[in-house]
């Protein structure tokens, strides 16, 4: 812990100050298909996706030392409905020269384009966040350290991030069918513990900036419960394909209450002059402690063009399971005892709930948008955005009674933004 | 003849005189401050809280209110941003945790008083406004 009474002595005659300000969006988003999107958006129209509204305290003690609150109330992303009032930002800034930060506190994660911000929607153009990088990260904000050394050039800088910290959060799983005695459909949730490290690092200069990043999330599940780390078969009929796959441990399943996910990216966002603007992320993600569709590709391509008080937009996003996880998801899914076995119905059913445990991956979507800026703190947003998923996608959460895969969603988005 | 000849050389001088003075901008930091001047270069990274110390003295930016012309004259001088561009630039780092923007002041007079009275506090203000005391001196123009 920083000597604070030795930093403030230092600066004795500062002056406190208090600087309060604040950020909103009042969003509507509405799609063409019952299933929802990242939870809450479905052909009944939600504003639950993309409102939230949220207000930071920031105390200067002096110069070198300073303290940030920032506190959010949104839809509750750990529970089926409801509001949450969550403290996003609470820590204690030191900067004892020009070149060095050191934060302390609850902290957003650093480096993607818009992790840290991805809260203030007055200060990107999209509607929403390009849902199949956003979603990279279990969570959004840790309690630990970030120590950031800037080195500085000509017009522009380089600086390089290290982070550490935890956090205890709830994992979202959509279970798309009942199975009696051992799920049940709906949303399923798993507290964990997370430990995570990273580095990033970034080059800004004026008009561009370029950044690359890696993080080692550490996941441990709370309450004994496990996760499946390898699925059992159990051949009904030995030496042919007709059997079923379980979490039975006498069939060669096995399970683990904890893994590590492994995050690689980098991104960019460059001008390409006369007001258009290049941005892309590519994100890798792996572990190699569960046998899941989390393993994969993500990332996204848009272009922006500024029009007086008018952006429009376009973007081009994917995420993609590896193609032997994806298979193994395909294979499960897909998978079908003959009706006249005993308890065929049943086995059955259990085969798409087992791939909703898998997880996959394999959609891209298109967005067509456009932002219109009022001032610089004030901004409304509509978009158009069209989904295709080729073989499963666990972002939607689909019943087992739908088709769930190669299917496709528009989604409609309008929203105001404002800051203070 | 020689009257009307006064008359015109009267009136040339009483427009010659209440012709305003070219306004002029001009950084200004408290006196007791080390150094004597500051490039264009260093006030652009201290007013978007890039520098904050130089020399071992901690800045103090201070900015006239938004809107006025002074202001956007200085955005445009030293940062060569107008206004949307500063706000936007400030509402993005304070909401990413990197610090809030400059104090503000509605007045010359005011941003005079507490650059003489903030040791490493800078300013800036017209030279034809106001006349500058002791307290502080020009560190760029």
């Amino acid at each position: 812990m920083l000597p604070l009474a030795m930093l403030y002595h230092n600066n004795a005659n500062a002056e406190i100050s208090y600087d309060f300000s604040g950020f909103g969006t009042l969003g509507y988003a509405v799609s063409n298909t019952p299933s929802p999107y990242l939870q809450y958006i479905d052909n009944k129209g939600t504003f639950s996706k993309d409102s939230l509204i949220a207000g930071q305290l920031d105390i200067k003690f002096s110069p070198r030392l300073s303290a940030t609150i920032q506190a959010k109330v949104a839809a509750n992303n750990s529970q089926e409905t409801g509001v949450e009032a969550d403290i996003t930002w609470a820590f204690l800034s030191y900067r004892p020269s020009n070149d060095w930060l050191f934060r302390i506190g609850e902290l957003q994660v650093p480096g993607y384009l818009n992790s840290v911000n991805r809260d203030v929607g007055v200060t990107y153009n999209y509607a929403r966040l390009p849902a199949e990088t956003d979603s990279t990260s279990p969570i959004y904000h840790f309690t630990g350290a970030v120590i950031s050394k800037t080195f500085n050039f000509d017009g522009s800088d380089f600086t390089v991030d290290l982070y550490t910290g935890k956090k205890t959060t709830d994992l979202r799983y959509y279970i798309g069918n009942d199975i009696a005695g051992a799920y049940n459909q709906g949303n399923s949730y798993n507290q964990v513990d997370i430990d995570l490290v990273g580095m990033s690092f970034s080059y800004n200069t004026p008009k561009h900036t370029f950044l690359a990043a890696m993080h080692r999330v550490k996941v441990k599940n709370q309450g004994g419960e496990e996760w499946l780390k390898e699925f059992g078969f159990t051949e009904i009929i030995p030496d042919s394909d007709i059997g079923y796959y379980n979490n039975d441990p006498s069939s060669g399943a096995s399970v683990t209450n904890r893994f590590d996910l492994y995050i690689a990216n980098i991104g960019a966002d460059i001008s390409l002059g006369n007001d258009l603007r290049l941005a892309s992320e590519l994100v890798y993600r792996e572990t190699n402690d569960l046998n899941i569709g989390i393993n994969g590709i993500l990332g996204y391509v848009s272009l922006q063009k500024k029009i007086d008080k008018w952006t429009p937009y376009i973007f081009y996003s994917q995420i993609k399971t590896f193609n032997n996880d994806l298979k193994k998801h395909q294979r499960i899914d897909s998978n079908q005892i003959p009706s006249g076995i005993p308890n065929a119905g049943l086995i059955n059913a259990s085969q798409h709930v087992m791939a909703d445990i898998y997880q996959a991956y394999d959609q891209f979507s298109i967005a067509i948008g456009t932002s219109y800026r009022f001032s610089p703190v004030s901004v409304i947003k509509a978009e158009i955005m069209f989904i295709e998923v080729d073989d499963s996608s666990s972002l939607f959460d689909v019943s087992s009674q739908y088709e769930s895969n190669d299917y496709s969603t528009t989604i409609f988005s309008l929203s105001y933004s404002f800051a203070f | 003849m020689t009257n009307q000849r006064l008359m015109i050389i009267s009136l040339m001088l009483i427009l010659f005189i209440s012709t305003p003075a070219q306004s002029e901008l001009v950084i200004i930091g408290n006196s007791k401050t080390v150094f004597s001047e500051l490039n264009a270069r260093l006030i652009s990274r201290i007013y978007t809280g890039r520098v904050i110390e130089i020399e071992g003295v901690y800045m103090m930016p201070v900015n006239s209110t938004q809107k006025t012309d002074l202001r956007n004259r200085f955005l445009e001088k030293y940062l060569s941003q107008d206004e949307n561009e500063y706000s936007a630039y400030w509402t993005v780092r304070r909401f990413i945790g990197k610090g809030t923007p400059p104090k503000e002041f509605a007045s010359v007079t005011d941003i005079i008083t507490y650059v003489g009275e903030t040791p490493g506090a800078i300013g800036y203000i017209d030279t034809d406004l106001t006349s500058i005391p002791n307290s502080v001196k020009i560190i760029n123009q």
